[in-house]
């Protein structure tokens, strides 16, 4: 997961994908922050189960997308611990349908930070839930079948595949 | 489309807050986040509250950009407001069945919305007034002295920067992309959830090429460059604690001593306010 040494070639890759994920969560900002989350970004999450080099860029642009998040550095802190779990735990399974569950699974951590900063314990429900939901939809109904799809693309497979 | 986003949410205008070194405001932002749960009555809210309005008022940034940060989470504040309403035990003003509303509920409901709107005030004033760039930069330095992650401070930071160099060229290129396969015929506004799947592929799979390509390019310049790391790299801009910063410093620590003190203040509840009058 972590590269013996950050060559010039592997940080502007981590860049780019650190890049990505912070692009496409700033695209929507309606959808990716706030109490209804439906982060696009997240499709990147399922790379991870591709190539365990990208645990690293995609929790690094989770915790810069955080920033601008309502909660601010507790976001960044609380967000980047969920998405680093997750993806950590994906790279040691064999099935992308069960690795793309994770993101799903860890989504308490979120609901966890928003319990204790509202200090209201149903609070824990209510975003548990909708963050769960928004991760099943996007990391496992959309995310399986597209990379299922972009995997036939050898050029592509190719270069995410390098380490 | 991608195109007109804005990065972040950073307001620049020349303030004293936007000044301070940006290690100062994510230090200070920390403490500002532990005294606000250091807080146990209406005393310390008011003095929080005081301290917040000014410190918005001093960095020159209208009350309505800074106040645009609670909008997404007004349903969270709302949700908080009536179950705490609704579960604080106390004298009940109306009740039915097990639903009841008490002078201690409001109260409460109250004090803890408060506590949530300062919060996300409070924190939103570092990336508001702090560029990412410096961000960044505060970011690297802060986490220099950390076990593990430390040793890794330039290579992070290196990361950050590329990638907020690589986000307006990202956006293009997409933009790029989705037209030249819209005057191809692509489709990506019907279907299903599978079929808009599948219409990302034709934007994913150009844009990754690309963007790696690009990524192998500033690699090649990098080295050409002699980039080897953080090992003996000199900065242009050194970051270094400056007068103002000192004094955020003493003035938070004020705070500190303030608030902490607030808690041990025998202060009259709002509901024994009322009562009295």
């Amino acid at each position: 997961m972590f590269p013996k040494k950050f060559t010039p070639k592997i940080l502007a890759r981590y860049g780019l994908i650190t890049g990505l994920y912070v692009a496409l969560t700033w695209a929507l900002p309606e959808f990716s922050y706030g109490v209804v989350q439906f982060r696009v970004s997240e499709i990147l999450n399922l790379l991870a189960f591709y190539n365990p080099i990208y645990v690293i860029p995609i929790t690094l642009g989770c915790g810069i997308a955080n920033l601008f998040s309502p909660f601010g550095i507790i976001d960044v802190i609380v967000g980047s611990a969920h998405t680093f779990v997750s993806l950590y735990c994906m790279t040691k399974i064999k099935k992308d349908i069960l690795a793309a569950l994770f993101p799903a699974l860890f989504s308490f951590m979120i609901g966890l930070e928003v319990m204790f900063l509202s200090d209201a314990s149903l609070n824990f429900f209510l975003i548990t839930g909708q963050v769960m939901l928004s991760e099943l939809v996007i990391v496992g109904l959309i995310s399986v079948p597209f990379y299922r799809i972009l995997s036939r693309n050898h050029e592509v497979m190719r270069i995410l595949s390098e380490k | 489309m991608f195109t007109d986003i804005t990065i972040g949410q950073y307001y620049p205008t020349d303030s004293i807050i936007h000044r301070l070194d940006p290690r100062t405001k994510i230090i200070l932002t920390f403490v500002y986040i532990f005294l606000l749960f250091t807080i146990n009555n209406i005393l310390g809210y008011a003095i929080a509250f005081i301290f917040l309005m000014t410190l918005i008022a001093l960095t020159k940034i209208p009350f309505w950009y800074v106040m645009k940060g609670v909008k997404p989470l007004l349903a969270i504040i709302l949700f908080t407001v009536i179950i705490n309403v609704m579960m604080t035990p106390g004298t009940p003003i109306w009740q039915w069945g097990i639903l009841k509303i008490s002078y201690e509920g409001m109260e409460y409901a109250f004090l803890m919305s408060t506590r949530l709107i300062m919060l996300v005030i409070g924190t939103s004033l570092m990336t508001l007034t702090t560029s990412p760039i410096d961000l960044t930069e505060g970011i690297e330095y802060s986490i220099k002295w950390m076990p593990f992650v430390g040793k890794y401070a330039h290579e992070l930071s290196m990361m950050m920067s590329i990638a907020l160099r690589f986000i307006p060229t990202l956006m293009e290129e997409t933009d790029r992309i989705m037209k030249a396969q819209k005057a191809r015929g692509a489709d990506f506004e019907s279907g299903n959830l599978i079929q808009r799947a599948k219409a990302l592929i034709p934007i994913l799979v150009p844009l990754f090429i690309s963007g790696f390509r690009r990524a192998d390019e500033l690699a090649t310049a990098m080295e050409a460059r002699c980039y080897r790391g953080g090992e003996g790299r000199t900065r242009m801009h050194v970051l270094a604690y400056k007068r103002n910063d000192r004094v955020a410093f003493v003035i938070f620590s004020l705070l500190a001593v303030l608030l902490i003190g607030s808690r041990f203040t025998k202060i009259p509840t709002i509901v024994e306010l009322l009562k009295g009058l």
